[in-house]
């Protein structure tokens, strides 16, 4: 089983406006601190804030216990209500919409990190449209395999998935993407699995596209 | 002419190959950091700090200053900051080939509220407005505006005000989009009056976009 955490921030938007209609820059302010909290206070206790939307903060959960705690520091921290849900489901995505929960032990996190080197290396706007329309082929292709990410700089996006189907998906991947190199990293905690990920992408070397690294 | 402040982290990339293994939440935490008073420094000076590469940091900055205040984001970098500041017949073209600035004239803040997010789960909502905001980004290049995803259902551009009517019934024609549109001198004003423009649209139904000048 996978487990998945969101922090609903309720009525951000109703909140901003009690300033009137100049709100937005006031909005991303407070996203960008909610974000750094919740980036930090995730690594401490080994899981990993996967950076999405925004107005729901989500966390990869997998083999992390108690994390309620680290919820009730961003609530004291966020200008508006949160709601707290923490569900578990046989693969990330349907563990982020189930209201199933189990205890742990939980699934391994499979962490899927997925580079376009050539848009990493250029600096420029049509860099980040063109790695924009590949980042929404990633998360398309694997919506159906249950697994869920996101982007963390241009050119670079995570994936978490579930292990009994994830080669596929990579396959997948290599073949929609050819400009991509894929670091798997595999391990009880997804800050680990992070880990791993990074030290399989510094791995790859020239002649390889995938390369794992699993430990716990 | 619009002008636009490009904050370029240079050697950030081998910056982030630099610290470890277990980096990349520490790298977020930094790009958090930075985003936040990037977002600060714009908003104090009228600008508007539109997030789209976290490497190359962008200010909309129409009638500001807002080049000469960016101090606090080199104290907050891990590595040095180049600041360039271009300007040109639009904010694509002031982005990409800066020429002298001369007088500068309104900017249109396009801003899209995403229908149909609210309907959906939240993270395929996540997925429909990436998919979403890549049309955007394609299109945007044709009227040459510049824009990105703020988060939820919200994304935003900024176009000459030519354009920006033509730009917003583009794309309510294809997407369930409400979009306000405000023109102003500075980016902040704009974004404001954009703002407005869609809490009228919430209450018409009738109307799919709004415009609102300053």
């Amino acid at each position: 089983m996978h487990r998945m955490g969101k922090i609903i921030l309720d009525g951000l938007e109703k909140w901003a406006s009690k300033e009137g209609a100049d709100k937005e820059w006031r909005v991303q302010l407070t996203l960008a601190r909610l974000e750094a909290f919740a980036t930090e206070l995730a690594a401490r206790v080994d899981a990993y804030y996967l950076p999405t939307r925004k107005d729901v903060l989500t966390f990869v959960l997998n083999n992390v216990s108690n994390f309620d705690k680290i919820v009730d520091k961003i609530r004291v921290l966020s200008p508006v209500p949160v709601v707290w849900k923490e569900s578990t489901g046989e693969t990330p995505l349907e563990a982020l919409n189930s209201s199933t929960y189990t205890s742990p032990p939980d699934s391994p996190a499979m962490a899927i990190m997925i580079e376009l080197r050539p848009l990493v290396q250029r600096k420029s706007y049509s860099s980040f449209v063109m790695y924009h329309d590949k980042l929404s082929t990633v998360l398309k292709l694997a919506l159906g395999f249950g697994a869920i990410g996101s982007s963390v700089r241009d050119g670079m996006a995570i994936l978490f998935a579930d292990t009994s189907n994830g080669k596929e998906l990579i396959a997948h991947i290599v073949e929609w993407l050819p400009e991509a190199k894929v670091g798997v990293g595999i391990a009880r905690k997804p800050r680990t699995a992070m880990r791993n990920a990074v030290k399989a992408l510094e791995g790859i070397g020239a002649q390889r596209r995938v390369n794992f690294v699993t430990e716990s | 002419m619009h002008k636009v402040v490009k904050v370029v982290l240079k050697g950030y990339r081998e910056w982030t190959e630099e610290i470890g293994d277990d980096r990349e939440w520490k790298i977020q935490r930094v790009q958090s950091e930075l985003e936040k008073r990037a977002t600060e420094i714009a908003a104090e000076r009228g600008a508007f700090y539109l997030p789209t590469r976290k490497d190359v940091l962008i200010f909309v900055a129409n009638n500001t200053d807002v080049e000469n205040w960016l101090k606090p984001l080199e104290d907050l970098s891990p590595v040095p900051l180049e600041v360039l500041v271009g300007c040109g017949p639009s904010p694509l073209e002031a982005l990409l080939k800066a020429e002298p600035c001369s007088q500068q004239s309104e900017i249109a803040a396009i801003h899209f509220d995403i229908n149909f997010i609210s309907k959906k789960d939240h993270y395929v909502g996540y997925v429909e407005a990436m998919e979403m905001t890549s049309s955007l980004l394609h299109t945007a290049l044709g009227f040459k505006s510049i824009g990105g995803y703020l988060g939820g259902d919200n994304a935003v551009f900024f176009s000459d005000p030519s354009v920006a009517r033509e730009f917003a019934e583009t794309m309510s024609s294809i997407y369930d989009v409400k979009v306000g549109v405000g023109i102003a001198l500075k980016p902040r004003r704009a974004l404001e009056l954009a703002a407005r423009a869609l809490r009228t649209l919430r209450k018409e139904r009738s109307k799919r976009v709004e415009v609102l000048k300053g």
